[in-house]
């Protein structure tokens, strides 16, 4: 026993409920450690104010204010719990009485099943209807799904950005015609 | 109180509330009267207020009203395991909204301390003392519903049902519906936190 580890049996200490062993031992460590035992003697004295607080008697009126509300409850019953899926599914739910539980679960997981593969579908639909119509859809996806370190991938890093690299560009100049006509004669 | 004697008052109270199921409305006043005094006594400990203990107190009784005709009669300490369960239960939700409205309105924990002095200045003074100690002993009882009251919601319910409602800790743990384990260690951690709140009231002297 020491002086961290006795405050842990203090109450079993004071209420004797402490094996005679353990008890001993708490006695014999609050005689040779001063410190401990002014410890206790607090610990003690706590307790016992504690214990000495007296009893609050209710005010006058508690016993009348009591009635009337004892009397309200006798006039108006609590309205009668019924659960909640009773009161949304009416007779569907008696009808299938002890198994609803069973029947809204496996109902919630239709559910889920439907919306999931619903939005499934989406996707696929939107996908595929986009590349058809529009095959730029098809080349950009294609380029997002290029492996940066790919040989395919179209800027590599280092060219992008490094001023020794050359960049080529190539501009397309649209062809134009000129008449004698959208000149007013002058060409 | 004799064992035999603890026994039949709680069968006394299941017999009352038997009664009660029948529809003997003098069967529930008796219960009031036999128990108003205890439950508005923990839940002023608890609370540190008067008044709002009333309320709770009434509003307890009427839960149990309402509910006797659920109630098992099983004979030891079941109804007052009962009964200070559902009083438990109200203090945990007025400590709860009292925290959220602190949060909210910032208010000062010295407005909590002074809840606990109308239930020092209206309790009776006891007449074999002199003014003088009068005064002393009414300060010390000051100090230590201000300590109960700084401490946190989960010593403190175990503290006031063990140290000042006088129940057993199997009566306390099957109350709080926690582990007898539980409930002993945390009755001993609170009570050592109170005493280290109470050092500078407590003298180790005065034996």
């Amino acid at each position: 026993m020491n002086c961290t580890t006795i405050e842990d049996n203090f109450s079993d200490y004071l209420e004797d409920s402490l094996p005679a062993k353990l008890r001993q031992s708490v006695a014999d460590h609050l005689r040779s450690c001063p410190n401990c035992q002014r410890e206790f003697d607090l610990f003690q004295q706590s307790v016992s104010a504690l214990q000495q607080l007296p009893e609050i008697e209710p005010s006058a009126f508690f016993d009348t204010d009591l009635q009337i509300q004892l009397a309200l409850t006798e006039m108006m019953p609590p309205p009668e719990r019924v659960p909640i899926l009773d009161q949304v599914g009416g007779k569907f739910w008696q009808l299938i009485g002890s198994w609803r539980w069973v029947v809204s679960t496996v109902l919630a997981f239709v559910v889920i099943a439907v919306y999931l593969m619903a939005t499934r579908i989406d996707v696929v639909l939107v996908s595929s209807s986009e590349k058809q119509s529009n095959p730029q859809v098809q080349s950009i996806e294609k380029r997002d799904l290029v492996d940066e370190d790919s040989d395919s991938f179209p800027f590599s890093s280092d060219s992008m950005f490094d001023p020794a690299v050359e960049i080529q560009q190539n501009y397309v100049f649209p062809t134009v015609t000129y008449s004698a006509l959208s000149t007013g004669g002058r060409l | 109180m004799p064992r035999n004697s603890i026994e039949n008052e709680f069968c006394l109270d299941d017999r009352l509330m038997l009664q009660c199921q029948k529809g003997e409305a003098e069967a529930f006043n008796q219960i009031v009267q036999r128990h108003r005094t205890a439950l508005v006594t923990f839940i002023a400990r608890l609370l540190g207020d008067r008044e709002t203990a009333e309320d709770l107190a009434q509003e307890s009784l009427l839960r149990m009203y309402r509910a006797a005709n659920r109630y098992k009669a099983e004979g030891s300490t079941k109804f007052t395991t009962w009964m200070y369960h559902i009083a438990s239960n109200l203090c945990k939700n007025e400590l709860r909204n009292r925290n959220r409205r602190q949060r909210h309105f910032m208010v000062q924990t010295d407005d909590q301390l002074r809840l606990g002095q109308d239930l020092i200045a209206t309790a009776p003074a006891d007449p074999t003392l002199q003014p003088d100690q009068q005064l002393v002993k009414k300060e010390q009882q000051s100090a230590v519903q201000n300590a109960i009251s700084l401490l946190p919601e989960t010593y403190r319910l175990p503290l006031v049902l063990r140290d000042i409602q006088g129940l057993s800790y199997n009566q306390v743990s099957a109350t709080l519906k926690l582990p007898l384990g539980t409930v002993k260690s945390r009755i001993n951690r609170a009570r050592l936190m109170l005493k280290d709140l109470l050092k500078p009231v407590v003298s180790p002297t005065e034996r």
